[in-house]
């Protein structure tokens, strides 16, 4: 049996926050071997239990309203890009292209709606933990570039043209990847995943480096190709 | 192909990625440049797919091993990630009952590993 003190990190001032400066602490030790020791494990398997039950009740619903909204908006404006100029008369026309963008400026403003309580939970987050979420973790540039183009898909939904329709799928087409690898965060929770998103990331920083060299390589056989074709 | 801007670097992508074609485009017009061609055809099929591409496989073998090997703490520091993140929450995590009365975690642990160490001090 293990009995370990708790109730100081609970406790903690809000102004001071000597709870979350400790649990800061452990997560910016290089040593590993902290892992291994039976206080660490219990502290944070127990507050790992009790955060993941309260993530589950806000955040996964917001991820999944915002799938939502993207999916409906995103095959909304297609169906009302496929019967644009339906009517031949004036009349019916101007009633449609009214109801047209009725329907634009809904979308736009429940669009709007959703991205900024996202907003809210990226701000929140860059504010308390920076360190884990923008440093330590790909997660804070993630959301935060998911926030922006969803921003600004909900600026393009409001106007109705036609250079504004096709970057408003560009828009939609990198949104839909973004949303795809926010959804990794939820995986990422489960013991089974956890460990393969984490490497398939770490992999990314690793070859970092080599890909510099690569591009280098590249870059001057591409040039050497290019200057003999000009014989 | 390669007698362009863009086609030499598509040229290029294509052939660290193993996709060129048997004469790697190198008869077409006069053939006068086939020589220098096929030589330089060598030295990038070499650096770029031999050794660039090997290399690029042991980093990520490597990384894999050694993220396996820490498999436990690294769950656990990613669960740390989590907590940290989740540190201020629009919705409570305890409520200030719990807050105030929590004091101790009790904890059950398995003896197994345990075992072991008290076998080797003893």
């Amino acid at each position: 049996m293990k009995l370990v003190e708790v109730g100081w990190i609970l406790r903690e001032e809000p102004k001071k926050r000597y709870g979350l400066k400790f649990l800061q602490a452990i997560y910016n030790s290089e040593n590993f071997e902290i892992y291994n020791t039976d206080t660490v494990k219990i502290i944070i398997e127990y507050f790992f239990k009790r955060y993941k039950a309260n993530v589950w009740s806000y955040l996964l619903p917001l991820y999944v309203v915002s799938v939502m909204i993207f999916v409906v908006t995103a095959f909304y404006v297609e169906w009302l890009e496929d019967n644009k100029n339906l009517h031949k008369d004036n009349e019916s026309k101007k009633t449609e292209d009214r109801r047209r963008h009725i329907v634009r400026v809904i979308l736009s403003i429940v669009y709007l709606v959703s991205t900024t309580a996202n907003l809210g939970i990226v701000v929140t987050k860059s504010y308390f933990s920076p360190i884990t979420y923008w440093k330590g973790s790909q997660w804070g540039m993630i959301d935060s570039t998911f926030v922006l183009f969803s921003y600004i898909i909900s600026a393009l939904i409001m106007t109705d043209t036609k250079s504004t329709t096709a970057a408003l799928r560009y828009f939609e087409a990198f949104t839909a990847i973004l949303i795809a690898f926010r959804g990794l965060y939820f995986l990422e929770l489960n013991n089974k995943f956890s460990p393969l998103i984490l490497i398939m990331f770490k992999v990314f920083g690793d070859i970092y480096y080599f890909m510099l060299v690569l591009i280098l390589v590249m870059f001057s056989f591409t040039t050497a190709f290019w200057t003999i074709g000009q014989n | 192909m390669y007698h362009t801007k863009p086609g030499a670097v598509i040229f290029m992508y294509y052939l660290v990625l193993g996709e060129v074609g048997t004469s790697g485009g190198f008869e077409e017009g006069d053939k006068s440049q086939l020589i220098i061609l096929w030589i330089l055809f060598v030295i990038v099929t070499f650096i770029a797919i031999t050794v660039m591409m090997n290399m690029l496989v042991a980093i990520m073998g490597d990384t894999f091993a050694k993220s396996y090997e820490n498999k436990e703490a690294n769950i656990l520091r990613s669960k740390l990630r989590f907590i940290i993140d989740n540190w201020i929450s629009p919705v409570p995590v305890f409520s200030p009952k719990e807050r105030k009365s929590t004091m101790y975690l009790v904890a059950a642990m398995l003896l197994e590993d345990k075992e072991e160490e008290f076998e080797a001090i003893n």
